[in-house]
């Protein structure tokens, strides 16, 4: 199993100045779950902010595919960016573009299909999503449930690797957590040997629907096995 | 020695914000260049998008623009050139006004209201929105995306539409002003084709597509410079009209300069 995501004494600080990741020591390698208790909202989206290179560590080293993602250039970066998806808790969706063209954007960007053909993808994407609104609309108005299923569809359009996920279940329904936690975790069965999937969550009991083979807390700012 | 602080930090601040002009200028031309295949359809998208937004759905303002101020200065130029013998001026009169100067300046003025003002703001909300940092996580870069296409879609548009604008305003000025004065259409046109050398349109095309490149680039650095709240986003929309209108004056006058006063033409 490849070691695909690697903290080593990796710290940082929340935007006003706070430590809330400290030394953090710890890596994830394929064919894993993972699920990472954090009470604290700041440290589980710092931690995702670190493994996409957003947040940039103060101590230590974030390693994505054994490169260290605070010495890359844009490119570089962008390139490992492309194998992961990545599921911030506020869902954010580019509002000048319609719902399926957010889902189709990563596919017509960095590969070779058409925009036909990425529309054809996009819709296939959000069936699977679970989402039945109209996909010619502008994200503005939709609500936090039906965003998060969205993003879910556009995070895996480019068949990630890696799956980084912050707190899915928040602000959802426990149907609709269980919903698109299943889906997650149908995505990684797929090709359980090869996938990587780091979800963090805000209580044990939102563990228990992704079945993890490991299972991480942060205690404060430390990040504990 | 408050003053000397003042005038310092006020000089400094405006070279910071020139600096970011020009370097957007020349992120956007090398994005464009160097790295054209890199997204190239979702970018096209965007600048066509752009094209349509700031260049064709202008086109009615700038008909109307550019036909009211060919009724203007028409109508000044027969009711004043017939009294002084001067009817053969007519063509150099309009070549000065309107393809010299007029023409690319009230083009990229419309290009700025129309556009110019939805750039700053759609960028800066975006940015307050974290849509930036959802594009960059997914291996986007913002620039290559969302600026590029913005400057190079305001240039191509406000070149078109400057063209546009003194075609309408020549002819549709004769037409409604001109037409059944003493004055024929050949004569006209010959006047003006008499008047116009190669020098006018080198000068109209350099115009506009400055001004274009300046306006996209003042409009999406102001939207970018907005930070996490959302009243920034009207400030950073007034700073782009007044940035981009004082940017294409002072071009203006420059270019003007440079071609007519020291060339002596």
């Amino acid at each position: 199993m490849a070691v695909l995501v690697e903290l080593k004494n990796t710290s940082c600080l929340s935007d006003d100045g706070i430590k809330v990741i400290e030394s953090a020591t710890s890596s994830f390698s394929s064919g894993q779950r993972v699920v990472i208790t954090a009470s604290n909202d700041t440290a589980a989206n710092n931690l995702v902010g670190l493994i996409a290179g957003i947040v940039p560590p103060v101590a230590g080293s974030i390693r994505l595919f054994g490169k260290d993602v605070s010495t890359l250039d844009f490119d570089v970066l962008a390139e490992l960016r492309t194998r992961v998806g990545f599921l911030f808790h506020d869902s954010v969706l580019v509002s000048n573009l319609k719902v399926i063209e957010n889902v189709a954007l990563p596919l017509i960007y960095h590969s070779e299909l058409t925009y036909e053909k990425g529309m054809e993808r996009a819709q296939k994407l959000l069936d699977l999503a679970g989402y039945r609104g109209e996909v010619w609309a502008l994200p503005g108005p939709l609500p936090l449930h039906v965003r998060k299923k969205v993003c879910v569809a556009r995070a895996l359009a480019l068949a990630p690797q890696v799956v980084v996920c912050e707190n899915i279940a928040s602000g959802l329904a426990h149907d609709e957590a269980m919903l698109l936690t299943e889906l997650l975790v149908e995505y990684q069965e797929r090709r359980a040997g090869d996938r990587l999937l780091i979800m963090t969550v805000d209580n044990s009991s939102d563990a228990v629907l992704v079945k993890p083979d490991r299972r991480l807390r942060f205690e404060g700012s430390h990040l504990v096995e | 020695m408050d003053i000397f602080t003042n005038l310092g930090s006020v000089a400094i601040g405006r070279a910071l914000s020139l600096s970011a002009v020009w370097s957007t200028i020349a992120l956007s031309l090398s994005s464009l260049l160097f790295r054209f295949y890199v997204g190239r359809r979702a970018t096209f998208q965007v600048l066509l998008k752009q094209v349509y937004f700031t260049g064709y759905q202008a086109i009615p303002i700038i008909s109307w623009i550019a036909l009211i101020l060919g009724i203007i200065v028409l109508t000044q130029l027969l009711s004043i050139l017939p009294g002084l013998g001067g009817e053969r001026l007519i063509g150099d009169i309009l070549v000065w006004v309107v393809i010299r100067e007029v023409g690319p300046l009230l083009a990229a003025v419309v290009v700025i209201a129309r556009s110019g003002t939805a750039i700053a703001s759609e960028l800066g909300t975006m940015r307050i929105a974290k849509q930036l940092t959802a594009l960059e996580v997914m291996g986007i870069d913002p620039v290559h995306y969302l600026v590029m296409p913005r400057v190079i879609g305001t240039a191509i548009s406000t070149f078109v539409l400057t063209f546009y604008f003194e075609v309408i305003a020549i002819l549709g000025g004769y037409l409604l002003a001109g037409f059944g004065k003493n004055i024929t259409f050949s004569i006209y046109m010959s006047s003006i084709l008499g008047s116009m050398g190669l020098l006018e349109i080198v000068v109209s095309v350099l115009k506009s597509i400055l001004f274009g490149l300046v306006i996209g680039a003042v409009c999406t650095s102001s939207g970018l410079r907005v930070g996490s709240s959302i009243t920034e986003v009207p400030q950073a929309t007034t700073k782009a009209v007044i940035g981009s209108l004082a940017a294409i004056f002072v071009i203006d006058a420059l270019i003007t300069t440079l071609f007519f006063i020291r060339l002596g033409l």
